[in-house]
């Protein structure tokens, strides 16, 4: 009924084309994803301006702007671990000195957070990490 | 003439030999994989367990048949062969007669059936799971069942019917029969042996049906009435028990030996 | 006369009737049948209510595993079937052409495990494998399958159905089975050695006990897992993945479904 060498010829095309995507797939998705840098937040010794002291996470006042802070989240997606973003809501800042903040509650010691590219972002998206940086002592 | 036939019978246990070179990967496959596994299995099926290894006969069997799953499972599977087997059987011959028959310009509608026995059944069960979401009876396997199987059936029937006689038809209807009769008591008869070989098939097929009923209900743990001896040998298997598994699996063997037997000696005792 | 012709005409107008109705009926039940199929082709383009193709661009930019499995897949189908048959038609070849003693029995031996359901030669396979130490390979699965019996005796019932004359002639010349076996016995074979490909083909691209129970890795499993672990997927990808799960077999049945049915005719 139906030719053989036209069914040889999608039959071709169609594994020659999952060839191509098992090999792109993954540099396409990730050239769509939003590129962020992320810092990784320190626990410490905080002393704030008026020379109080106590633990806690630090996060500095340059990347707090607007109020907004998104974190990244590792959440499975397809049966593999992916990077997302998550917009920290409640963020409840404890002494303050001339450059970071002290995190009482919403932002854990570890936790990484965007530190570039914020415009796109929306609390779930994926995104892709360029680069990590651990923060430097301003000090 | 001694020489002769001496260098003729050489000839021919040379070509013999070199045939069973021929057989020897298939055989020596078989044998890893199949006989000598299945030699320890009935070895494991009559001891109590892996460590001690002490013989204990019947004692694994008497277990595994007292044990509710596997007498479930059987059931199940009993049932399936009782009720599915028949009708996918009455709907083969209803189809290939018409096929044959009545409709035997286009031979391109038998492709329609043959198409659902090649179609992995992992694609469609994603549309039978949403066709049939709320039934909680047997009928959604039991379909797929017959949707899978009816193709070879009606390749094996219909294949057969061509080889009738037509002259034998040309008579039935100048005696004036109607075509009911005709087939009843001409066609289904003359190609009786392909029945009951599609039959012994369809019994063979059914007891796939887990691959099915697997698929249908996904992960989550099947309901009473679709509990299939995979799912047995599959929670045996996890818990490496290894004697329930061996005594379930050579009555399993039996059961399809059995079924066989009397389906082979029924065939010959009809041929006479 | 008249009466005569009369009833001729009305006994062939009778016909058609009744031809008309049996075409719609078998027509009916042939959409019925081929109904799941193009449902699920047409599902995989709808998202929610509208047409689009977010389910395909899910699957192919987002969804990686189904390439893994993909393969994985393709890899065990293609092997699995040129092994079998590598090794079923010499086999079949011994059966038919050669004498030796208990070659029937063999035969019967043969036939017994083809019968077998796969629930008997699950457990039997699995400790074969694991006494070679070959479980959680992807050979554990390809094993026990390139041996099944069932080729042997497909092709062996083939052979015998039809006469090769030329083995006499030819085996004067040259007793080389091999030789024998690809210029008298192959071209005749060839449409059941494509029926039984076919089959084998589509058999193992389902297949789903073996590598649920002798792998341990998802890096290792195919397609029919991937459709058992649905919850692990968006519930866009899945109808687009099922589509793609039936192309290949499609296209062999596309290009081989005249040998199949002629290959099976010789039960």
């Amino acid at each position: 009924m139906v030719k053989k060498k036209i069914v040889i010829i999608i039959s071709i095309l169609f594994y020659a084309g999952m060839l191509f995507m098992t090999c792109t797939a993954r540099n396409l998705h990730e050239s769509r994803l939003p590129h962020v840098k992320v810092v990784e937040l320190e626990y410490g010794l905080f002393i704030d301006g008026n020379g109080e002291e106590s633990f806690g996470v630090t996060l500095p006042k340059k990347w707090y702007r607007d109020g907004e802070i998104y974190r990244i989240a590792n959440v499975l997606i397809n049966d593999e671990y992916r990077t997302i973003a998550r917009k920290v809501d409640s963020l409840e800042i404890g002494l303050e000195n001339d450059d970071d903040y002290q995190v009482k509650n919403g932002l854990g010691a570890r936790e990484k957070i965007i530190i570039s590219n914020l415009n796109g972002l929306t609390d779930g998206c994926e995104v892709y990490i360029v680069e990590e940086s651990a923060e430097e002592k301003t000090k | 003439m001694a020489k002769n036939y001496r260098k003729r019978k050489i000839t021919m246990l040379h070509w013999n030999v070199r045939c069973i070179f021929c057989l020897l990967p298939s055989l020596v496959g078989i044998a890893i994989f199949f006989l000598v596994p299945f030699a320890r299995v009935l070895y494991y099926s009559v001891i109590s367990d892996q460590f001690r290894r002490k013989f204990v006969w019947f004692d694994n069997y008497v277990e595994t048949v007292t044990n509710e799953f596997f007498q479930l499972a059987m059931k199940n599977s009993l049932l399936l062969i009782v009720i599915g087997v028949p009708a996918l059987i009455l709907l083969a011959v209803i189809l290939s007669l018409v096929l044959s028959f009545g409709l035997k310009k286009l031979p391109f509608l038998r492709d329609a059936f043959v198409f659902p026995m090649l179609v992995p059944t992992a694609a469609v069960v994603l549309v039978w799971q949403q066709f049939f979401r709320g039934v909680d009876s047997v009928l959604p396997v039991y379909l797929l069942f017959i949707w899978k199987n009816l193709g070879i059936c009606v390749i094996l029937l219909t294949s057969a019917l061509t080889t009738l006689n037509p002259e034998v038809y040309e008579a039935a209807r100048m005696d004036g029969a109607r075509s009911f009769t005709i087939h009843t008591k001409l066609s289904i008869p003359m190609i009786a042996p392909t029945i009951f070989f599609t039959v012994l098939l369809s019994i063979m097929n059914s007891f796939r049906i887990f691959k099915e009923s697997y698929l249908y209900y996904g992960s989550k743990y099947p309901p009473d009435h679709s509990y299939s001896l995979q799912f047995y040998l599959n929670n045996n298997f996890l818990k490496f028990d290894y004697q329930k598994l061996a005594s379930s699996s050579v009555l399993t063997a039996l059961l399809v030996l059995i079924i066989v037997a009397v389906g082979f000696s029924l065939q010959r005792r009809y041929e006479r | 006369m008249e009466k005569n012709r009369e009833e001729g005409q009305k006994g062939r107008q009778r016909k058609k009737i009744s031809f008309f109705i049996l075409l719609v009926l078998i027509c009916t039940v042939a959409v019925i049948f081929l109904v799941p199929v193009v449902l699920t082709v047409l599902r995989s383009f709808y998202m929610g209510e509208k047409v689009s193709l977010v389910g395909y661009r899910e699957l192919f930019l987002n969804c990686f595993p189904f390439y893994r499995m993909f393969w994985n897949s393709v890899l065990y189908a293609v092997t699995i079937t040129a092994g079998a048959v590598l090794i079923a038609v010499p086999a079949a070849f011994a059966f038919c052409f050669a004498k030796f003693p208990g070659k029937h029995l063999v035969y019967v031996l043969y036939i017994v495990l083809m019968m077998m359901p796969l629930q008997v030669m699950i457990l039997p396979n699995y400790i074969g494998l694991r006494d070679l130490g070959l479980l959680n390979t992807r050979a554990a699965v390809i094993l026990p399958l390139i041996f099944s019996p069932l080729g042997v005796v497909v092709l062996r019932q083939y052979m015998d159905g039809t006469e090769i004359e030329a083995i006499e002639a030819a085996r004067l010349e040259t007793s080389s089975c091999l030789r024998i076996l690809w210029h008298c016995v192959l071209p005749q074979l060839k449409v059941c050695i494509c029926a039984v490909a076919l089959f084998l083909f589509a058999e193992s691209w389902n297949l789903l006990e073996q590598p649920l129970l002798y792998l341990n890795e998802d890096s290792k499993r195919n397609l029919s897992i991937f459709f058992s672990q649905t919850e692990k997927y968006e519930g866009e990808v899945l109808y687009p993945a099922a589509v793609l799960f039936m192309v290949p077999v499609c296209l062999w049945y596309l290009l081989y479904h005249r040998e199949l049915k002629e290959g099976l005719k010789y039960h």
